[in-house]
Order: C-alpha cells, then structure tokens, then sequence
C-alpha cells in the first residue's frame, strides 16, 4: 500500500525549494524563514504549532478549572468543618479553614468561565481546527497564517488576563459565569471590583480571538482546498470546524455588545441594565434599563455557544468513529445537514434559558417548541454514530474508547435536556442541580471525551510519536466512570430542589439529607480528577518517549493529514504537492477491494486492485 | 523540512483575491451582527417607561453628507488608479482620509452640542445607545483611517499599483461598509428617536 501512498501524491504544480542553511543569517531575516527559535515554536505561523500552543493552553486552563472545582467541592463535602489546607493554599479567602462565601462565588465562576470559553472553546476548536483544517482539506496552512498567529496571542493574552484577576487581593469575579447584571454591574459589591473588570476585558479579548480564528477557518475550507476536495468530500471534523466558526462568527459578536454595555454600565455612568436598585439604603441614580436585556444578549451567543462547543466534536468523534469501525459512517449528508440544522435552531432558542425570568407564555411556548425541535437533528447524529458502529469491525483503540464514550454522555445528558426544554418542567427545575448535571454532561463530560478522543487519535500527527494505549484505558476508566457518579446523582438532587450556586446547605432542613451525596460526589470528582494525572503523564511522557509509530498512517485512515511525508510535518506539510482528491473520506471496506480495507481519499482509481464485487448469501 | 513551504506563498496567487475579500466580507458579517445586536437592543428597549425622544443636531446630517461624500473620491481615485493616474488616485485617497477625519470632527461636535442640550451619556437609556452606538461606529471608522493612510503611503512608494490592486480594493470596500454603516445608524436613529 504504501507505495501507491506515494504515488498518489500528484506531480502538477511541483515546488520544493532546497532546505536553506540558517548559519549567517540575522535574526529578522531567520524570524522571517520561520527558522529561529522564537518564530519556530512562540511566535510561529505555522498552524500545527498554534494548534499545540492552543492544546497546551487549554491543557493548562483544564488543570486550573478542575483545581478550582475541587476547592469548592470541598467546601460543599465538609460545609461546617474547617480545613486548614485551605488557608494554605488561599490566603485570606480560607482563614482559619473557613472558605470566604465571596470567594466561593469567584471559584465557581472563574471555573465555568474557563471551562467552557478557554478548554472547551479555545482548547477544543482552536487545537483542532487548526491541526486538522489544512491539513485535512490539502492546504498548506491556513488562508492567513498571520491572523491565525494573532488568534492565539489574543488567546493568551485574554489567559493571562484572566489568571492574574485570579490571584487580585480584592478578588476574581464573582457573578457566575453569565455575569447576570444588576451583580455584575454594580462595581461596589465584594469581590465584583477590578477583579470583574479583568473578567470583562479578558472575555472581550478572548471574542477577538475567537473572531480571528473563525473567519480563518471558514476561509480556508471555502477557498484553499485541494483539487478534487469538494465541499461533499470532506471529512466530518472539517464540516463540524466550518459550521462552528460559522456560528461564532455570527453569535460572539453580540456577546461584544452586551460585554460592551455592561462596561459602559460600571464605568461610564449609563444605566442600559439598571434600574431602581437600593443599595446600603441609598437609591442609585441608575433609571431605565433592564437586566433582561443583557439576559437576551447574553444568552444569544451563550446558547450558540454550547454548540460552538459541541459541533466541533461531533465531527471529531464522527471521524473517529468511522475510522475505527472501518466502515463508512452512516448517512454523511444527514450528517452534515443535522449539523447546519442544529446551527440554524440554535439561533432561535436562547430564551429557554429565561423561562422564569418573566416571559410572555405564548413566547415561552414558541421557545420551548424550536428547543425540543433540536431533539431531532440531534438525534439522527446519534442514530448515525450508533449505525455506523453496528457490526462494524471495531478496533477499540483509545481514541476508539473515548469516542463511544462520547456517544454515551451525548445521550444521557441530552435526555435532560429535554426536561430542562419543556418550559413547565424547567420552572421547577430552573436554578437547580438538574441543570448543573444536565449541562456538565452533555456539554462538559462528552465535548471533554470527544477532545480526549480526538488527542489520542491525532497525538502522531502533532508529536510523531505514539501515546500509551493501556495508560489510555485506564484513564478512560477513571474519566467516564468517576464523571458520571458526579453528575447523575446531581440531576436527582435537582429533582428534589436543590439550588445551585449556594455556599453551604446547613441552614434548610429539607436539604440536609443530601448531605452523604455531596460527600459522595467530592468523593468521586477527587478520584476523576486525579485520573487525569494518568493522562498526563502519558501525554508528555510520550512526546519524549513513546513508541514511533509503525507507518505513516497508523490508524489506516482515508484522510489526507496522514499522506505527508513526514509523521509530524513541518511548517507547509507536504514537502513535495499537495495531493489530489478523488473521492470522499469514508471509503472503509468497499466490497470491491483486495487485499486491504480502506481506500486513501488521494489514490486514484486505477491504482485501486479491485476484485469483481461478490453478491455474498444473506445472513441468517 | 526547516523553512520549507515558507518560501512559496501559503495561498496561491490565483485564489489570492478571492481569499482575501472572502475573510473581509467574513470579518464585515461579523461587524454587522455586533451592530445588529446594539441595534435589537435598543428597539427592546424602547417603549419601555421613561424613554426620551428628541432631534439630532444638524452638524449629523452634515457628517452623513461628508462621509457620503468619502465614498465617492474613494471611488473617483480607484478610477484613476485603474488607469495608472497614481498621483491622481494618491491625491484623492488623501482627500478621503481628510473626509473621514472631518467626519469624526463633527461626530465630536455633535456630542458636544447634544451634551450641552442637556442630552447626556448618563442620562436615559435612549441617550446613552446614541453616544454608544455612535462612538461604537467612531471606533471603526477610525480603524478605516488607519487602512486609508496606509493606502495613500503605499500608493506614493508604487507598492501598491496595477499589479498589485487587491489592497486598494479591500481598503475601498472597508471604508465603503463604514459609510454604509453610518447611513444605516443614522436612518435608524431618525426613524426611532
């Protein structure tokens, strides 16, 4: 096979320029060859290492959220004893033991900000995107490598933001993640100061990134295509990044303007979210707005958001998924038209997330019927991943194990989304632990399996090396089964009214049987979080150590990220054309081939040895 | 593999034109919903109580007929550029960067006059979105300044020529869509305040 790999590469076009020597060259001019070591690996344009500097970032942030969360966990397992280690580790947030109830609000804001903008934004799409885009469609790298180079420095800048407001002696913010107004824009309340200020600017920084790399994406798959790659052949994780950016592009906007309004409400003196509030017995002169406003805003990005986050790794796992059950994957344009479905829908449902907070019931209804329509997209995926499996010849690879694991939380999480539509339900469920399970899980756990999935699968396309496979099952062992006795039991505490966001229960008798759970729960989130470390370790250990991969394609994928000469490429990809496509990404088990299983998108057809196609009996 | 794929341009000189314009109209879209939001916004709010309805000053129908007036020696200095008057077209995108910075002169004066009738940013909610809508639009088309005066001094030094018009057309749409921002602004506010 590999041969016909090689020949596959198509002669027109040619262009190689020789490997200059970079011996005697100025900085500036080794900067502008991309050969020094600050333009090779910090400020490089190349987009596989952007898409590491991404990985690695949201790596980072991934470790600090689940830090964060631990903290707060704790405090809900031991709500009356005092742990001293918290004085330890926080200062005067846990003196004598004792978490400040301010500084709680700041943990679990900074960890569902994180989480959901810099990990599952910027870690999942901007890793991915980046290292899978060019790649994957026969680009050399994106339509603007430098826009893409300035998206990740954005990127980091809104991190670093966001870390130093962490560790501000007045305190991180503390408004939740939605930074609900009148809260959010009254500067003069505990730990809502600069520290909130910091929240914002960081947020604003983080759209412009967002902005940057999604009008890259969506550039570069409309226009630098490879011959042959139609917009019909390519692979799903192309189609799930052309669709996510499309709907950032269209939805982190608004989020700017109500970011902006909210500044211009704590600085400049307007009142677009403010009206009649008491404050230390004084009335503030704020007149005429409204916090539902920002409600609306808000939440017109905030629900699109869930989907930026979510489409990307649909795609991801669709791929693997095919990949590893050798078969085509079911229905590829229900696939792509669920997708643009669920892009469309998304635009029309954000007042879900508002049902009590005093809407007309005929619109509440209109809301609650487009929300439970995304069922139906929604759920011909899962019917796809499910039938694409289905006596498949599975390899249950790491990658493999994740990617199920996906579809597994997908459905159990997307079940409580459909309690959480229904705007009847949704009035008693509202603001209660129900909703902090339904979301971890369908939106934090699978989209978290799904970047998981998608490491191990392409980690020898970014390191050239091979990560552990039975370090791989264990970690998937301690991800999926600790996550999921987190986050089930919470749904069940919702039921019976639990609120979400509060400090302690202590005070409300009717709350202080689940007492043993939320200990149970600490428990489990202890466990799961220290099963990453297994990931860890795993992750650098083989980009050093692990075993180099057998072949140039060691999944036998049809894609083209695994024609390059080179396991990990170098800044351009190919060293010699860009190969030609001819035909689409799923060719797994064709009844027509000999010898082998899988035809690469770049082969043409004469070179494929076909046998004559045998009608076989019907199974019994 | 070191510097290999540097050399050659990453996006190939035939798709060079359409890729470029593509992001810009990608990156004007997204403008646009940024404005689209501020907009809806404000058409929530109104008809809400305590919502104050009064005239804009003339100097804002005057910055609209100058802006307007941007436009067009834009557009009159990309014909003289088609046909290699590069001093003509240098000339008139100067004129248009003055245009632009005269515009925001009077975007400033008009504030000012607002300011002292009484018509404040901190005031109600219909006068606050009209300095921050406005001074939103400043914010771009001081951006727009920035690309015109990069123009003018590309166009002097001929790096940007026949050969090379794909800049002095990016730039002119740009500056077109700022224009056609403000008008649309300045309909909306006319028609709602």
């Amino acid at each position: 096979m590999s041969e016909v790999l090689r020949q596959g590469v198509n002669q027109e076009s040619a262009h190689t320029e020789g490997h200059h020597n970079g011996n005697g060259l100025s900085f500036w001019e080794k900067w502008h060859r991309g050969e020094s070591f600050f333009s090779k690996y910090v400020f490089s344009m190349d987009h596989k290492v952007i898409a590491k500097q991404f990985l690695l970032t949201g790596m980072f942030w991934g470790v600090m959220g689940g830090l964060l969360s631990l903290v707060f966990r704790l405090q809900l397992a031991y709500p009356d004893t005092p742990i001293p280690f918290f004085e330890v580790i926080l200062g005067k947030w846990g003196e004598g033991g004792i978490l400040d109830p301010n500084f709680y609000n700041s943990l679990i804001t900074i960890h569902g900000t994180v989480l959901v903008f810099f990990v599952l934004t910027g870690g999942l799409s901007g890793t991915f995107a980046n290292l899978l885009v060019p790649l994957q469609i026969g680009a050399r790298d994106m339509a603007s490598p430098f826009l893409n180079m300035l998206s990740y420095w954005t990127f980091f800048l809104a991190s670093v933001i966001m870390f130093v407001s962490i560790f501000l002696p007045w305190g991180p913010a503390a408004s939740g993640w939605t930074a609900y107004p009148p809260l959010s824009a009254l500067k003069e309340l505990p730990n809502m100061g600069i520290g909130m200020d910091l929240w914002l600017v960081s947020i604003v920084l983080f759209i412009i990134s967002a902005l940057f790399g999604g009008l890259n994406y969506v550039t570069t798959i409309l226009n630098m295509r490879t011959k042959g790659m139609t917009m019909a052949r390519l692979p799903l994780p192309v189609w799930g990044m052309f669709i996510a950016s499309v709907l950032g592009l269209l939805s982190f906007p608004v989020l700017l303007a109500a970011g902006v309004l909210l500044l211009a409400d704590r600085h400049l003196g307007t009142s677009f979210y403010l009206s009649e509030i008491f404050f230390n017995g004084q009335a503030l002169p704020n007149y005429g707005g409204s916090p539902i406003l920002y409600q609306h805003l808000f939440w017109f990005l905030g629900h699109p958001e869930v989907y930026i986050i979510i489409i990307p790794a649909m795609g991801l796992v669709s791929e693997v998924l095919a990949v590893n059950s050798r078969k085509p994957i079911f229905g590829y344009t229900a696939m792509v038209i669920s997708m643009a479905s669920i892009m469309f829908l998304s635009f029309l449902v954000w007042a879900h997330h508002m049902f009590v907070s005093g809407m007309n019931p005929f619109l509440g209804s209109m809301f609650m019927y487009m929300t439970l329509a995304i069922a139906i997209p929604s759920a011909v995926k899962v019917f796809n991943w499910l039938f694409t499996i289905w006596r498949g010849n599975l390899r249950l690879t790491p990658a493999m194990v994740f990617a199920l694991g996906f579809v597994a939380t997908f459905i159990i999480g997307g079940l409580g989304g459909i309690f959480l539509g229904n705007a009847v339900n949704d009035i008693l469920l509202h603001d209660t632990y129900f909703v902090v399970g339904h979301f971890h899980v369908v939106m934090g756990v699978s989209a978290l399996l799904a970047m998981f999935a998608a490491i191990y699968h392409w980690f020898p396309k970014m390191f050239g090396r091979m990560m552990n496979r039975t370090l791989g099952y264990i970690h998937f062992l301690f991800t999926i089964i600790p996550a999921l006795l987190v986050f089930v039991p919470m749904h069940h505490m919702g039921m019976a009214g639990v609120p979400r966001r509060y400090y302690s229960f202590q005070s409300f008798d009717y709350l202080a049987q689940w007492q043993d759970i939320n200990l149970f729960i600490t428990t489990m989130a202890i466990i799961g979080f220290s099963g990453q470390l297994i990931f860890f370790y795993n992750f650098f250990y083989s980009i050093f150590r692990g075993k180099k991969p057998s072949s140039n394609n060691p999944w036998k994928a049809t894609t083209l990220e695994w024609t390059t000469e080179e396991m990990a490429p170098g800044h351009g990809n190919w060293k010699g054309q860009v190969p030609t496509v001819y035909r689409w990404a799923y060719e797994y088990s064709p009844p027509y081939l000999k010898d082998t299983d899988y035809v690469p998108q770049h082969i043409p057809p004469e070179q494929i040895k076909k046998e004559p196609v045998k009608v076989s009996e019907p199974v019994e | 593999m070191r510097g290999n794929g540097i050399q050659q341009p990453v996006v190939p000189p035939s798709k060079k034109y359409q890729t470029y314009k593509l992001m810009l109209i990608l990156g004007i879209v997204s403008i646009v919903m940024f404005f689209a939001g501020l907009t809806s916004a404000y058409i929530v709010q109104r008809g809400t109580k305590q919502w104050l309805s009064y005239d804009l000053p003339l100097i804002f129908w005057i910055n609209t007929i100058i802006i307007l007036l941007s436009s067009l020696t834009l557009h009159l200095g990309y014909r003289a550029f088609k046909i290699g008057h590069y001093s003509l077209a240098e000339a008139l995108v100067w004129l248009t960067f003055a245009l632009g910075v005269l515009f925001l002169a009077g975007q400033w004066i008009g504030w000012n006059q607002l300011t002292s009738q009484g018509i404040i940013l901190q005031g109600t909610v219909s006068e606050s979105f009209f300095y921050i809508i406005s001074g939103a639009h400043a914010v771009h088309v001081i951006g727009g300044l920035g690309a015109l005066l990069w123009l003018a001094l590309a166009i002097r030094k001929r790096k940007v020529t026949l050969r090379e018009v794909l800049p002095y057309q990016l730039v002119a749409m740009y500056w077109h869509f700022v224009d056609i921002l403000w008008l649309y602004l300045f309909v909306f506010f006319l028609i709602t305040l």
